[in-house]
């Protein structure tokens, strides 16, 4: 499943740790500003101003296998959550095998890549995040 | 919550009854003091009075951030602490970025003040609704970045600590406080009112969420900043040089107009400076860096590998350490300033007032007023790293003529008498920054007015020095373009300044960085006022004559706290370098800076009378610090001004 699909990536060389991409992610999905309430999630070291790793859901479906409830589903290659279908259960955030989906509000969160067209990078002046 | 925008709450924290409390933000002070810088001034004033003892438990350091902060807003990630300064026992307050601001806010607080005195050293560890007094024994006398390291080994990587090295608890005047390894709250020695508080450090993560009143006009703007920042008039000059080569980049610019303080600002030109420029700094960068929701990218670390100073490394050096240690001290090797840069850094010591000293003890030594037998072995001499960096351990030690000097330059020149005094180059006790008066006027204005002492950060205006004709036009009317523009004249410099200070008052409480409102000049009262209505949901925000009202509150209450402490009109001159020394040599030569029409033209427009130095009772009336005028008036006799007899007809 996982290997056609496209997912976002973050050139950790060009990351400059401003973390504007988590700010942009959460306003655009939850009107509100925090980077706790984001999909992409930046590791930054302060000591050495580099980016070090960072999380954003892959895309890679195995949460979709999981869900016992069948509110995740792929389309059109991108992993995407029902929330009329969602209990609430979070197995999906419990199985994720990279941690890329959190708790927001009690329910599962992920990220859908904007569909097609990611505010992350959008926003991002320096060019370190797009789709691959 | 009420307001959007804010978090809602300010933290007080009693560090000797190891006791905190949060009080909800009264929607009065947000409306009326907006945050950061003027929210602090409000606390500050009702927190300390003039018997305070800016070293004493009774002292408040107060940690703000203002509503932009957190919320995505241009260059926003910036926080201030204010404080009464123990260098110059007035008004305090230092800035700095980084990510330490933001994680205030999704703590939830507005602001944390914090008073009192520990028994044993300690650190304050906030999480969210969590305060946890951790004991600090263990890392008190280490540096800033092995504090840093300790407290987020101890309590996690994600946890943004701002801390005080040996000269803050060494109480060294004009120590700093480190924020995340190399971001400094530099100026007015805050770092010492933490050492004197025996508070080493304070950690801060948040995981609470910053909500905004009208979420698609918000980004709406926000959209049209990301345009501004990536097509528009100032995209290009910003990337080519904040972007490529930070602060640095201004030593070549300020050079070529003759501003560049060299030899404890004797002149201010260097032939030299090429060898501290910022092509030279760029061979030294190993990587960049921004501060949270920042697009320009002005930070970078810098590293020497191999020569005397093998392996220094820190954040910086920004523009005023290159020229405070480099060329104010005729050192043009640029790895010891990165060298003494770090050691700044690590010990926790502000570059900016530590270069001034050491350059003062250059001129004094040069000069004869003192000699070998004070200085236990030193030899000063210009462009002499290796005594500058001896004279910088000294300081933070405490050790022999560092004991003196670790007072401030002006304190150690009045002990030292023999006319050390017109060498100590300092306004109300803070050492200037790296700007000179001769050759930019307005330069001279903005360091004799600033409530923290010569200091660009508070109304620095870039109109002039790089002459914006058209924004000069904009904001001050044609026919004052050509005296606006002309740095070497005196003419409008105290109604530019005026203007700026209420502008840098609104953005420093809203809280901005001065990159986009300083240089490049992009953004203005109109601009902070479409950014804050949306964000906020007051209606007042969303019209400019009510944030330049704000501005001018703010500027205001600050200027009366000093006044409360006896502190006016007669601490606003010049060094007499700048206004008896015609520039000795460089493209400003021959020029002195005459303060007097400046001044009488920044009382003019500040509605202050110039004569008694104090303000007017309706000017204080009129924006709303009834309070603070029936306070002075239990110490002076307020002059009155006989506008006409209604309101409308003094603010027409």
């Amino acid at each position: 499943m996982g290997l056609q699909s496209k997912h976002i990536v973050l050139d950790l060389d060009k990351c400059t740790g401003c973390r504007i991409c988590e700010l942009v992610c959460s306003f655009y999905k939850h009107k509100k500003f925090s980077p706790k309430m984001s999909a992409i999630r930046v590791y930054y070291n302060y000591e050495l101003y580099r980016a070090e790793g960072f999380t954003v859901c892959s895309q890679c479906g195995y949460c979709v296998s999981h869900c016992p409830t069948g509110a995740l589903a792929i389309v059109n290659g991108i992993v995407v959550i029902n929330y009329e279908i969602c209990s609430g259960c979070l197995t999906c955030v419990k199985t994720c095998p990279i941690g890329a989906l959190i708790t927001v509000d009690g329910r599962p969160f992920k990220c859908d890549l904007c569909f097609g067209n990611p505010y992350c990078a959008k926003y991002c002046t320096r060019g370190a995040i797009h789709v691959s | 919550m009420y307001l959007k925008g804010y978090a809602g709450r300010i933290l007080y924290i009693d560090l000797t009854k190891r006791k905190y409390v949060s009080e909800p933000l009264r929607e009065d002070l947000a409306k009326g003091y907006l945050g950061g810088s003027g929210l602090a001034a409000y606390l500050l004033w009702n927190l300390v009075n003039e018997n305070t003892h800016p070293l004493s438990p009774e002292n408040a350091l107060v940690v703000a951030t203002g509503p932009a902060t957190g919320a995505l807003a241009p260059s926003s990630g910036r926080f201030m602490v204010a404080s009464k300064s123990p260098l110059t026992g007035v008004w305090g307050e230092s800035h700095a970025g980084g990510s330490f601001g933001p994680q205030i806010k999704y703590a939830g607080y507005d602001a944390i003040v914090i008073t009192g005195r520990s028994a044993r050293p300690v650190s304050i560890i906030i999480d969210d609704d969590s305060v946890v007094f951790y004991d600090s024994s263990e890392i008190w006398g280490t540096n800033t970045r092995n504090s840093t390291n300790h407290i987020r080994d101890v309590f996690g990587k994600d946890f943004h600590v701002m801390t005080i090295g040996q000269a803050g608890e060494n109480l060294v005047k004009y120590s700093s406080i480190m924020v995340d390894y190399y971001r400094a709250l530099g100026r007015t020695g805050m770092g010492a009112v933490m050492g004197s508080k025996n508070l080493k450090a304070v950690a801060i993560r948040g995981s609470k969420p910053v909500e905004v009143y009208d979420p698609d006009k918000y980004i709406e703007i926000m959209e049209e900043f990301l345009r501004e920042n990536t097509e528009g008039r100032w995209a290009l000059p910003a990337q080519l040089s904040l972007g490529k080569y930070g602060t640095p980049s201004l030593v070549t610019v300020i050079n070529a107009i003759g501003r560049l303080p060299t030899k404890n600002h004797w002149t201010g030109y260097w032939e030299r400076a090429d060898g501290i420029s910022g092509d030279e700094l760029l061979k030294y960068r190993v990587s960049r860096s921004s501060c949270f929701s920042c697009m320009i990218m002005c930070k970078h670390m810098t590293r020497v590998d191999g020569g005397v100073y093998e392996g220094s490394m820190s954040g910086g050096p920004e523009y005023e350490t290159v020229v405070a240690l480099g060329s104010n001290l005729l050192i043009d090797d640029i790895e010891a300033i990165i060298h003494m840069n770090m050691l700044c850094n690590l010990y926790g010591l502000d570059t900016i007032s530590t270069g001034k000293v050491v350059s003062f003890v250059f001129e004094i030594y040069e000069k004869g007023i003192i000699s070998d037998s004070d200085l236990g072995g030193i030899k000063p001499a210009w462009g002499s790293h290796e005594a500058a960096i001896e004279l910088i351990k000294m300081i933070t030690f405490r050790r022999g003529i560092g004991n003196l000097l670790a007072e401030g330059v002006a304190r150690a020149a009045k002990a030292i008498g023999r006319g050390a005094e017109y060498y100590a180059l300092h306004v109300k006790g803070l050492e200037v920054s790296a700007q000179d008066p001769r050759a930019q006027k307005s330069v001279g204005c903005t360091w004799a007015i600033s409530v923290r002492g010569a200091d660009h950060l508070r109304s620095l205006t870039t109109v002039d020095e790089l002459g914006y004709r058209d924004i000069a036009a904009e904001r001050f009317g044609l026919d004052k373009v050509e005296e606006v523009c002309d740095r070497l004249t005196e003419k409008y410099k105290g109604l530019i300044v005026k203007d700026q200070e209420d502008l840098f008052a609104v953005v420093d409480s809203v809280i901005m960085c001065k990159y986009g409102t300083m240089w490049p000049p992009m953004y203005y009262f109109d601009f902070i006022a479409r950014l804050l209505k949306p964000l906020t949901g007051v209606e007042e925000f969303g019209d400019t004559r009510y944030l330049r009202l704000l501005g001018e509150r703010i500027a205001n209450l600050k200027r009366c706290f000093n006044l409360r402490e006896g502190v006016g009109r007669e601490s606003e001159v010049l060094p007499a370098r700048f206004t008896q020394e015609p520039m000795p040599t460089g493209p400003s030569k021959g020029h002195k800076c005459d303060l007097e029409p400046m001044l009488r033209e920044y009382y003019e427009n500040r509605k202050w009378d110039y004569e008694s130095g104090l303000p007017f009772e309706e000017t204080l009336e009129d924006l709303g610090l009834g309070y603070v005028a029936r306070e002075l008036s239990k110490r002076f006799k307020l002059p009155r001004r006989d506008y006409g007899n209604t309101k409308a007809a003094r603010h027409p």
